[in-house]
């Protein structure tokens, strides 16, 4: 988030923008298809971004995902590429990428009001599309930059996000160029001493002879004046490799050697800065840098290219092992090849037609069996997305919102399918395969809609696995739990108001008792969670309850269960009562669970997401209307118990 | 005794505990709610640490409820009682039992912070040591003779004595021995010290009384002082701010005396010294992955090497040292640095955890019964 605000700032305060670059004039070779092992290769390249090393392969799909809205994109053909072909092609090929129409825009007021011709109300456009509306989008992005968050308008925010991701796209095309540059020597006859018998070198070699360089500019200082033409002409030459390579910022590719206190993989932009400051850069460092050099200067020549990416990454590979970053880049490879989450949702929804088809069938023991078993194969998916995610993070399952989403919908349908398995009514199975289909949904549009990588670094305080692993994990299943109820109550409210199986009262009874079953496991894990959640505040800030709006949510369900089980106890609710205070349950549990963390207040005011509301607002009013019928439908059956004795 | 059995009924009802159970999610929603607005503190001291409370519904509907403190009171009276009232032993009933014993605990427990806990803060630069640390929210007068180095007696004012001494209102404070009465008044819960300030001697400037920052930190409260000599009856006014830095020095009595409104101070048995602090980020972002503070804990001449950092408390002597803040924030990267420890002392530290336990245990136990006779019940449908 800090970073997306400097980011912003940087490009709208111009300090970046003075200069629209136009990357390597010359004609470029267009991209080839690129096979499976090259493919592989710079999957599994280890970079550092946002505080951990994570495959490049992660880090090209985020990207895409964030400019484009998903992981792949059609070329210039129209052939779809994978996330990591489209980052290759963009870093090794960028005047072929510029073509590619990687932008989407939802909105085409944006288009029109940046001085472009819309395609459609939303659609795609390339690099190439956009850029001659370069200016107008910085001035206008500057312009809404000064506005306050909560003036913007939806336009406004969107094409401020064009902006950002035009600025890095940029970025990422003009990544190599430094390492594609050669620096002449011919002209700067200082330099001839230090590169004996060489008409240009590289950035590297420049790197190499930092100290050299820096001792011979001193001594030059010393001999002659200020204004001499060598002195000049030696600053400019730094000068010029310091420009080449400022914006090479984007992958920080090379990592310092093992040891203590360096933690920090360098970018060429940092690299050059190092060196420049007088610090020394290791062999390793600049080894690598010569090879990805050789690299992106061998676009011309597949084979030779292919050769040095096998020693770029096998010298990269020894040196994140070696360092101890290296262990999970296989397996973080491996998950996001098997889209478990997508996968998931796929299959959830295979099986809610299933389900489908055995309410029609009802005796069909084969379609049973089928839907139960696709629930329990995306279950068993989704779970292994959630352990495969634990073990390479080395954390619990829950740490950020967008886990919750997964881990809830994992409990509840787990939860459900138990009850099915107790009971048999095929109620609790059907409401599993739609919550699965729900909650999948809900993490895909999610991971959409961030755009950024979801296995994020923690902030301090966050940074235990103990209370991650004991108060969040309770309170989410508490959580999952209270919305199964939900659920299920809407299962009871909606048959009672359509007069489904009018004369089955055992099957209303079994509902209600589900209802008040998932209530009872809710209860217990929400208040073992809100109190945990409690002691985990008293270690780290010395108060146990601080009325913050997250523990005030968390608290709501913990009251509202209480009630519900109270007035059943009282015989003040009864099936339906029960039915319809679990439904609003479930809105309490939207409220704490999203609704808290969009009043930008408190302690737990991550995971924001303004468009979101919209969505949230609609739940609530979704749900609303179910209670007000489930109200109406209590009113009329009321009336017809009580009218009849008087009938009769 | 059918009015005492009537009120017994009534005060040991589910009925009455369904209703403070939705008065406290009442008053809970629109708490929160009324932070975006208003703040924490403020949302905080008018819900949830009052009797009573007057909501404005839509901004001109007074709507008036019981505060947090008295629902929770009468929850815990109502819990207590009911549990006195309908207890019968049974194998059936121990889980619940458990867990409201559990709850109980944590109520109780809760008061005795509410009554007892000290809670504030202190601040150290690197090398530097305190033997005290401040109250973040509670303001105190202290009166004492103006003499160089020399350790004096001062006599202190708590902030309950005096922050309803608001516009015209004035109380006088009799100590028998200062030769002067001292009368505060013009209490300001948020004030500024008027233009001048800087130049005119301390004491002598005009308060403005501003509106309540949403940050209850950045609040900085004001009173006029008033020393009225006991001999000649003569009078000398001064004007404190918790905004100065040095205490306001009047004559009365031919002595020189000290006064000063700042945050409340509270004594500590034992010295903190910050020996080094330091922060550290996740590679590569501007995210905290830690802070922490190495400090030296001396007490009576003994000296011992701690390191306080994010959710690894110090707890020495009932008082409970937890990295706070930092700062300065925007100064230079290499320091020097000063670190805020958040100081509390809580009798009742340990008991919400004691609560979670018992009460975790007796609902586990209670639904694992009540979910093993279902299962059994539904097995024996089958069969």
């Amino acid at each position: 988030m800090m970073r997306q605000v400097i980011c912003l700032a940087l490009i709208f305060t111009g300090v970046l923008t003075s200069a629209f670059r136009a990357v390597a004039a010359e004609r470029a070779p267009s991209p080839p298809q690129w096979d499976k092992n090259t493919l592989s290769l710079f999957s599994t390249l280890p970079v550092q971004d946002d505080g951990r090393v994570k495959p490049l392969d992660t880090f090209a799909a985020f990207k895409l995902l964030k400019f484009h809205g998903s992981r792949s994109c059609p070329d210039a053909e129209g052939k779809s590429l994978t996330p990591m072909a489209w980052f290759m092609n963009c870093i090794f090929y960028p005047d072929a990428a510029k073509e590619y129409n990687v932008f989407r825009v939802d909105n085409d007021e944006v288009i029109i009001a940046i001085g472009l011709l819309p395609k459609k109300k939303r659609d795609y456009y390339s690099y190439a599309e956009l850029s001659p509306a370069h200016e107008k989008l910085i001035t206008l992005g500057r312009q809404y930059m000064q506005k306050d968050e909560q003036q913007r308008s939806v336009m406004e925010t969107e094409l401020m996000a064009l902006g950002m991701n035009l600025r890095e796209f940029e970025e990422i095309i003009s990544f190599a160029d430094c390492a594609r540059k050669k620096f002449s020597l011919t002209e700067h006859k200082e330099m001839a001493a230090l590169f004996p018998n060489q008409a240009e070198c590289r950035l590297s070699e420049v790197l190499r002879k930092a100290p050299q360089l820096f001792t011979a500019y001193m001594d030059l200082k010393k001999k002659s004046d200020a204004a001499a033409p060598e002195l000049k002409d030696f600053a400019a030459f730094l000068k010029e490799v310091q420009d080449a390579s400022v914006d090479a910022t984007e992958l920080a590719l090379f990592p310092p050697p093992a040891g203590p206190g360096n933690a920090e993989w360098y970018s060429p932009a940092d690299m050059v800065q190092v060196a420049f400051s007088g610090e020394i850069l290791s062999a390793a460092q600049l080894d690598l840098l010569a090879n990805f050099e050789e690299l992106a200067s061998s676009t011309a020549n597949l084979d030779a290219f292919k050769k040095q990416a096998a020693t770029l990454h096998g010298s990269l590979r020894a040196q994140a092992t070696a360092r101890g970053e290296y262990g999970k880049i296989g397996l973080e490879v491996f998950l996001y090849r098997m889209q478990p989450f997508y996968n998931a949702l796929l299959l959830y929804v295979l099986s809610f037609i299933l389900v489908a088809c055995l309410w029609m069938r009802p005796a069909s023991k084969m379609l049973a069996a089928a839907s139960f078993g696709a629930i329990l194969l995306s279950t068993v998916l989704l779970s292994c997305g959630i352990v495969l995610r634990c073990i390479i993070r080395e954390r619990p399952p829950v740490t950020t919102l967008y886990e919750t989403i997964l881990f809830v919908t994992a409990v509840a349908v787990a939860v459900s399918l138990f009850m099915e398995w107790v009971n048999h009514q095929r109620v609790a199975l059907s409401l599993a395969s739609v919550l699965g289909v729900a909650g999948m949904f809900l993490a895909n549009k999610y991971e959409v809609r961030e755009g950024s990588d979801t296995m994020v670094s923690m902030v301090a305080v966050l940074d235990t696995n103990f209370w991650l692993a004991t108060h969040v994990t309770t309170i989410t299943i508490g959580y999952a739990a209270g919305l199964l109820s939900g659920g299920l109550a809407h299962v009871f409210v909606l048959g009672r108001l359509f007069r489904l199986r009018r004369d089955d009262r055992e099957f209303y009874r079994g509902l209600t008792r589900m209802v008040y079953g998932s209530l009872c496991f809710a209860l217990v894990f929400s208040v073992v969670g809100t109190v945990l959640g409690g002691i985990w505040a008293n270690e780290s800030w010395g108060r146990f309850w601080g009325w913050d709006p997250k523990e005030n949510g968390a608290l709501m369900i913990v009251l509202w269960q209480l009630a519900i089980l109270h007035a059943r106890m009282d015989g003040m609710l009864r099936d339906f009562g029960i039915n319809i205070a679990a439904i609003i349950g479930g809105i309490v549990i939207a409220f704490s669970w999203f609704g808290v963390n969009m009043l930008g207040v408190g302690l737990h005011s991550y995971g924001f997401a303004s468009g979101a509301h919209l969505a949230l607002v609609g739940f609530y009013a979704f749900e609303t209307a179910i209670v007000f019928l489930g109200c109406i439908a209590w009113l009329r059956d009321h009336n017809v118990k009580s009218a009849r004795p008087q009938a009769g | 005794m059918p009015v005492f059995k009537r009120i017994s009924n009534i005060l040991a009802s589910y009925k009455l505990s369904c209703l403070l159970f939705l008065l406290l999610l009442l008053l809970t929603y629109l708490g929160t709610m009324n932070q975006v607005e208003n703040g924490l503190y403020q949302s905080q001291q008018k819900y949830f640490e009052s009797v009573f409370v007057v909501h404005w519904g839509f901004g001109s509907v007074p709507i008036p409820l019981p505060g947090g403190y008295l629902v929770m009171i009468v929850t815990f009276v109502n819990l207590l009682w009911g549990a006195v009232v309908r207890f019968r032993w049974s194998w059936k009933k121990v889980g619940i039992l458990i867990a409201h014993v559990g709850i109980l605990t944590l109520l109780a427990g809760s008061f005795v912070s509410y009554a007892f806990c000290q809670s504030g803060h202190m601040a150290l630069y690197e090398n530097e040591s305190s033997d005290e640390f401040e109250s973040s929210y509670e303001w105190e007068i202290g009166v004492g003779e103006a003499s160089a180095g020399a350790p004096v007696t001062e006599y202190i004012i708590r902030q309950s004595d005096f922050d309803g001494l608001t516009y015209g209102q004035s109380r006088t404070f009799k100590f028998s021995a200062l030769p002067f009465d001292l009368k505060i008044g013009g209490y300001m819960p948020n004030a500024a010290m008027g233009n001048g300030a800087a130049s005119a001697p301390h004491g002598t400037g005009k308060l403005t009384e501003l509106s309540l920052n949403r940050e209850q930190e950045q609040n900085l409260s004001g009173a006029t002082a008033t020393l009225l000599e006991k001999q000649s009856g003569a009078a000398h006014e001064a004007q404190l701010w918790a905004g100065n830095n040095a205490p306001v020095t009047v004559e009365a009595g031919g002595k020189q005396w000290n006064l000063a409104l700042r945050r409340h101070r509270w004594k500590l048995p034992f010295t903190l010294r910050l020996d080094h602090f330091k922060r550290e980020l996740h590679p590569r972002t501007n995210m905290a992955r830690e802070y922490s503070s190495q400090v030296t804990k001396i007490e009576d001449g003994a000296e011992r090497e701690i390191r306080i950092t994010m959710n690894e408390p110090l707890r020495h002597r009932g008082y409970t040292f937890y990295q706070s803040s930092w700062g300065p924030q925007n100064g230079p990267a290499k320091g020097p640095f000063y670190s805020v420890f958040a100081v509390v002392r809580n009798p009742a530290d340990q008991i919400p955890l004691y609560s979670c336990i018992i009460t975790g245990i007796g609902l586990v136990l209670h639904f694992m019964q009540r979910l093993l006779a279902y299962l059994k019940k539904e097995k024996a449908k089958k069969s």
